[in-house]
């Protein structure tokens, strides 16, 4: 493509060219390598910290974790996003789902780590066993997606 | 009425750069440059004409140290290249019916 010299299009050839700038920009890309294991650490050093905090019968600091962990997380994602390709894609139809089951997951992994550890060891160590489940099932969780989105686009 | 084609947007780079950025949220310069396959400066005039007809948003910041440009497409120019794109359809549909016609 030159902008010197327009090349003349027909109707036919600019919607195909359109066509094929919109598919190539909404083809879905993978997360950053980085952002699986971030976010699984984030979920652990979350998870062993407010056991520290419940043991220490610091309550309050187990709600100021779970608050900076949110938006934090939401700014990684975000970070990622931006990062997959330089481009910033809107969601690709069909991982509405996908992202709903690995919140099930994240959360059932936590939950019944969390139960079955302090049960045995006491509340401290549920929460930080929470925390590593959590964090292993979403790295474990986002590899898969990340594999689903590649087949996709080799799919076309 | 059929509405017409924007003068803007027949041009190839054009609309290759607003279609590529109406699909979508944001992307960077680089990114945008090798997907339509086109040179810095080729972009560069693209991006200033449909910027001044407001079809397209620049964003400058950093990744880390590196200056980064971001490109966006506004909702005027994603209006823009809906109606483009349906007039162009139309266009299409109706050679394809004088066509049949012929045959």
């Amino acid at each position: 493509m030159s902008d010197s010299v327009p090349p003349p299009l027909s109707a036919a050839e600019a919607l195909r060219l359109a066509e094929r700038a919109g598919a190539a920009a909404r083809r879905p890309s993978p997360a950053p390598r980085w952002y699986g294991p971030v976010i699984a650490a984030g979920f652990v050093v979350c998870g062993i910290a407010a056991g520290q905090a419940i043991a220490a019968h610091q309550i309050w600091l187990v709600s100021l974790l779970g608050g900076a962990w949110g938006p934090l997380s939401g700014l990684l994602a975000w970070f990622a996003a931006r990062g997959s390709g330089g481009v910033q894609r809107q969601s690709p139809p069909g991982m509405a789902g996908p992202v709903v089951l690995i919140v099930l997951a994240v959360s059932a992994a936590m939950l019944g780590a969390m139960a079955l550890v302090g049960w045995v060891g006491g509340v401290q160590w549920g929460a930080a066993a929470g925390g590593v489940a959590g964090g292993a099932v979403f790295w474990a969780a986002s590899r898969a997606l990340d594999r689903r989105i590649l087949r996709l686009r080799e799919a076309g | 009425m059929p509405g017409a084609l924007d003068p803007l947007l027949q041009h190839a780079t054009r609309l290759t750069v607003l279609a590529f950025l109406g699909a979508c949220r944001e992307a960077e310069f680089g990114a945008v440059r090798d997907h339509c396959e086109v040179s810095d400066s080729v972009l560069s005039k693209a991006a200033a004409a449909l910027e001044e007809a407001g079809y397209l948003a620049v964003r400058k910041g950093y990744v880390g140290k590196r200056p980064r440009t971001w490109l966006a497409a506004t909702r005027e120019g994603r209006a823009a290249l809906a109606a483009h794109l349906l007039e162009l359809q139309r266009l299409v549909a109706a050679a394809e019916a004088a066509g049949a016609r012929q045959a």
